[in-house]
């Protein structure tokens, strides 16, 4: 299984949601910003209760938020 | 950093402090033949080292701060694994050391059984704290 095959755009819609920052992004879904830095990084791919926050948090689907790669 | 973090590095300050300040009082003990309850001074320094640790740890950031989450859970697991795995390591190296000083048929007393399972006790920490620090660093891809 090929490694970080999650990629991410949590990054570009933190900003075009009003410039959130890392620290309220993870306020909003329960982590720490460590881990908000990684999953932007690519570094951790999130369990999915998560990625559904996550995208519950910038009003879209969680398939606009993290693409499978290598599909 | 986060909790996580901060208690794994605060653990490695204390194990530092521990080992160097032990070292030098044996050390200082052996030349200088300075009463034996100049360990006390030992112990003082190092309550004071946990104390401070302690305050750096709990200190949180904000009050809405998040203590620890699904990441900080899953390294803290691979953590206790490395950290279980140098158990059995480090068991192995010093049945191997005790077997070439003294033989196949040799004994050891309680007293050094007990010290040696304190050692790596310690040794384990050490290990489980650096792996977390490790894990944060170059952590990738869930592995």
């Amino acid at each position: 299984m090929p490694e970080n095959e999650l990629s991410n755009s949590v990054r570009r819609l933190r900003f075009e949601h009003g410039q959130l920052t890392q620290q309220d992004l993870a306020d909003k879904v329960g982590v720490t910003r460590q881990t908000i830095i990684a999953i932007e990084q690519g570094k951790y791919s999130p369990s999915l209760p998560l990625a559904f926050r996550i995208s519950r948090v910038f009003n879209t689907t969680i398939e606009k938020v993290f693409e499978l790669n290598n599909e | 950093m986060n909790r996580t973090q901060k208690e794994a590095l605060a653990n490695l300050i204390v194990f530092a402090v521990m080992f160097f300040f032990g070292l030098l009082f044996l050390i200082v003990r052996l030349v200088f033949k300075i009463h034996p309850y100049a360990v006390f001074f030992y112990l003082a320094i190092l309550a004071a080292v946990f104390v401070l640790s302690g305050i750096y740890v709990f200190t949180r950031q904000s009050l809405r701060e998040v203590i620890t989450d699904e990441r900080d859970k899953l390294i803290k697991l691979k953590a206790a694994c490395a950290s279980f795995m140098s158990v059995w390591v480090m068991l192995g190296v010093m049945l191997f050391i005790l077997r070439i000083i003294l033989g196949i048929a040799g004994s050891i007393g309680i007293w050094l059984l007990a010290l040696i399972i304190f050692f790596i006790s310690i040794a384990a920490l050490a290990v489980y704290s650096s792996a977390i620090l490790i894990l944060y660093l170059f952590g990738k891809g869930n592995a």
